[in-house]
């Protein structure tokens, strides 16, 4: 019986992390899947599942885990402890009342997918919150070309409020599906053509040991800090994005070479294992590529 | 055995929940209700204070959704903009008069506002929902955006109706802090209950 219930416990704990792969296991390049050309509207759409800064009790995992484990997972979180973060989180959101988070990120996929879709200013970018698999299919079946590429945007606080974080996670979802099946069976991780994972972490310089604290120093002046730092976040994810994008075989053989250090990083409570990329002198960059995602990984720091 | 049989039974109700939920019942109500109680101590003697409607105009960039329940879309109405109109119109249960052709008071006393609803979400953390309300209004050459924000408990049973109850409580309190502005431009001061 207690191994029925550690695997059932195991389940829980390993389905938010399974919600962001890419499952390709073969390097897939952005290059090699999507054309320059389409017709008729931008097959891209920008998705932002929320309209304020998070708590990581309601991280970048969880959001996007839905269905049947998603109802479990996020019953497993004990209650009093996301009220207590979402109560917590407050002044900073009152701090920051006007940021406008879906806008900083249709700039950024504006930027990104520039020299792809060669996007005209006056292009419009088609914007969705809803994250589910039954909207991204909707948009699907609008799309004239064999596929879509979908970029969420999710930014939050790290757990102990030391780090302001922002994931993106492009992936591309074909438009054709077989008579009969269910169409949003073309989301499903092992059906999308790529996937790939950008996360940026600005952490203080030197957090406070409370929470409450680090709480204080974010929402000083108007959330001061805590804009400088989502402008942060989405400058260098935008950056990374594009070299993301930008990669060839060669040069994504050599993210993941030997020669590279084997480094970790936290994200929350998890640590990603993969290699340290040298090129950057102001943060710390990382290449990850497991089972379930890959992507660049980069942390840099704030003074406070 | 205990928390095994635990585990299986959320296991069973979060099932029929998933399968019980499409988009209909995933939608919000197509008024806004008029059951949610202003938090507001207005004196009795206060002026009246009366306002003209110039926009409501629905600023989000996504109409359609509201927010995401268990990793579920939750959608407003078909008539977003009778939905908006009805949120604006609880202005009413805050002592606020609307104008009309046939209100008889000197021009000079009612005041031209607009709203723009800028963001809305609701969304469960865990066991609670949590919901936010961004909305502008503009008088004059006054543009202030408020803010009301809501964390409810929710239980394995909850839809979309708790989590609408979160979302109605948070619009209140963006109304509340519109309705002392509104107070405060026709001379009444006009405070929050302390809770």
């Amino acid at each position: 019986m207690k191994n029925i219930i550690k695997l059932t416990l195991s389940c829980l704990v390993l389905a938010p992390i399974a919600n962001m792969s890419t499952y390709a296991k073969d390097p897939v390049l952005f290059s090699d899947v999507v054309a320059k050309e389409y017709e008729g509207d931008l097959p891209l759409q920008v998705i932002v599942s929320q309209v304020e800064i998070k708590s990581d009790i309601n991280s970048v995992f969880h959001s996007s885990t839905s269905g049947l484990l998603g109802s479990i997972v996020s019953g497993a979180i004990d209650k009093s402890k996301a009220k207590k973060a979402e109560l917590a989180i407050e002044p900073i959101k009152n701090s920051i009342i006007d940021f406008d988070g879906d806008d900083m990120s249709l700039k950024s996929s504006r930027e990104v997918f520039l020299n792809y879709f060669n996007i005209k200013p006056d292009k419009k970018i088609a914007f969705s919150k809803d994250e589910s698999r039954t909207g991204k299919s909707i948009f699907l079946d609008n799309v004239k070309g064999p596929h879509a590429t979908f970029v969420e945007y999710t930014y939050d606080f790290s757990p102990e409020f030391d780090a302001v974080r922002l994931a993106t996670y492009i992936h591309v979802a074909p438009t054709a599906y077989k008579e009969g099946s269910n169409p949003e069976k073309r989301l499903k991780p092992k059906r999308l053509l790529y996937g790939s994972n950008v996360i940026v972490s600005v952490k203080l310089e030197s957090p406070m040991e409370e929470k409450e604290d680090n709480i204080r120093l974010w929402s000083a002046n108007n959330g001061e800090l805590t804009r400088l730092a989502l402008q942060m976040v989405f400058d260098k994810a935008t950056e990374l994005s594009i070299r993301t994008l930008d990669l060839n075989k060669k040069m994504a053989k050599e993210l993941k070479s030997k020669d590279r250090k084997k480094i970790k990083m936290n994200f929350g409570k998890f640590k990603v294992k993969g290699r340290e990329q040298d090129d950057v002198s102001d943060g710390q960059l990382m290449w990850f590529d497991n089972d379930y995602s890959k992507g660049y990984m980069y942390e840099t720091i704030i003074k406070n | 055995m205990r928390a095994f049989i635990v585990v299986i039974l959320l296991f069973t109700s979060s099932y029929i929940y998933a399968a019980d939920n499409i988009e209909e019942k995933n939608k919000i109500s197509t008024l806004y209700p008029s059951d949610i109680k202003p938090e507001l101590l207005i004196k009795p003697d206060a002026r009246q204070c009366i306002i003209q409607i110039d926009k409501i105009v629905d600023d989000r960039k996504d109409k359609k959704i509201a927010g995401v329940l268990f990793g579920r879309p939750l959608y407003t109405p078909d008539d977003n903009e009778q939905w908006l109109r009805s949120v604006i119109e609880s202005l009413k249960a805050r002592k606020i008069v609307f104008s009309d052709s046939e209100t008889s008071v000197d021009k000079e006393q009612i005041k031209i506002v607009s709203f723009n609803l800028f963001k809305m979400w609701v969304t469960n953390t865990g066991r609670n929902s949590s919901a936010t309300v961004l909305m502008y209004m503009t008088h004059g050459e006054t543009k202030k955006l408020y803010r009301g924000g809501n964390v409810r408990g929710l239980s394995w049973s909850s839809g979309p109706k708790k989590m609408q109850k979160t979302l109605n409580v948070a619009i209140g309190q963006a109304l509340d802090k519109m309705a002392i502005d509104i107070h405060e431009a026709c001379g009444n001061k006009v405070i929050l209950k302390d809770k």
